[in-house]
């Protein structure tokens, strides 16, 4: 299965893109962050939280441009295709 | 004056320089309701040459997440405009890398009486800034950068 990441700011950074296809052997957002995290370290200390063993109360996830009000990574599914995104808090001009 | 003429700009996220506060005012002057506008404000933020803490800054780097951003930023409008005395609200966002004094932002408010103009205008500034999906990098003189969250 293949999705679509996207990158902003700290990400676009730190992997020095703004997209990149995926692929993953399951449709969880565990193994979404466990394939970003093995690949880019910076962004794992960016946004997970050892100790509760979770994203960042901070990071925000977007799939297919719709904010994800449940980020339990545990339940959340992805489908193939899907434009998946971590955001930080926003800082307008 | 006829309808048909009024081409409005539309409110969003922009490239730097893609349209300038003078567009925008020539298009809300041709708004089919502009006779019932007594008060048009604007707010325009630019890059100052500090960050918040004190550091001076080189420049500054935009970015946003153009569809999360413009679907929040007409959100925002439409709340807007339904305020009594709102005739209408433009918010236009700018990415890019910018200079020292750049402008970033514009929010135009346009109502019938200056007091609701006042209070839409800092309510609509102060949602934006919480709302949108965008970033700022400060590029401080000394080389360093950092995105502000």
């Amino acid at each position: 299965m293949k999705i679509e990441m996207l990158y902003f700011a700290d990400f676009k950074d730190i992997t020095g893109k703004t997209r990149e296809f995926l692929e993953l052997d399951d449709n969880t957002l565990i193994d979404l962050n466990s394939k970003i995290f093995n690949k880019y370290i910076p962004i794992k200390n960016l946004i997970w939280d050892d100790e509760i063993k979770s994203l960042k109360r901070n990071v925000s996830i977007v799939i297919n441009d719709h904010m994800v009000n449940d980020k339990n990574a545990g339940k959340l599914k992805l489908k193939d295709g899907d434009k998946v995104a971590f955001l930080l808090p926003f800082a307008g001009g | 004056m006829s309808d048909n003429s009024f081409t409005q700009v539309k409110s969003g996220i922009y490239e730097k320089d893609e349209i300038n506060l003078s567009n925008i005012l020539f298009s809300l002057k041709n708004h089919p309701e502009i006779q019932e506008v007594g008060s048009i404000l604007t707010f325009t933020g630019i890059v100052r040459n500090t960050s918040k803490d004190g550091k001076l800054i080189r420049s500054l780097e935009i970015d946003a997440y153009e569809e999360l951003a413009n679907q929040s930023i007409n959100k925002i409008c439409k709340e807007i405009r339904e305020i009594p005395g709102i005739i209408d609200v433009i918010i236009i966002h700018f990415k890019g890398v910018f200079d020292i004094t750049d402008e970033l932002v514009h929010v135009i408010v346009a109502s019938s009486h200056r007091e609701e103009g006042f209070k839409a205008l800092r309510l609509t500034v102060e949602k934006y800034k919480k709302e949108i999906a965008v970033w700022k990098k400060e590029v401080f003189l000394d080389g360093n950068s950092e995105w502000v969250h």
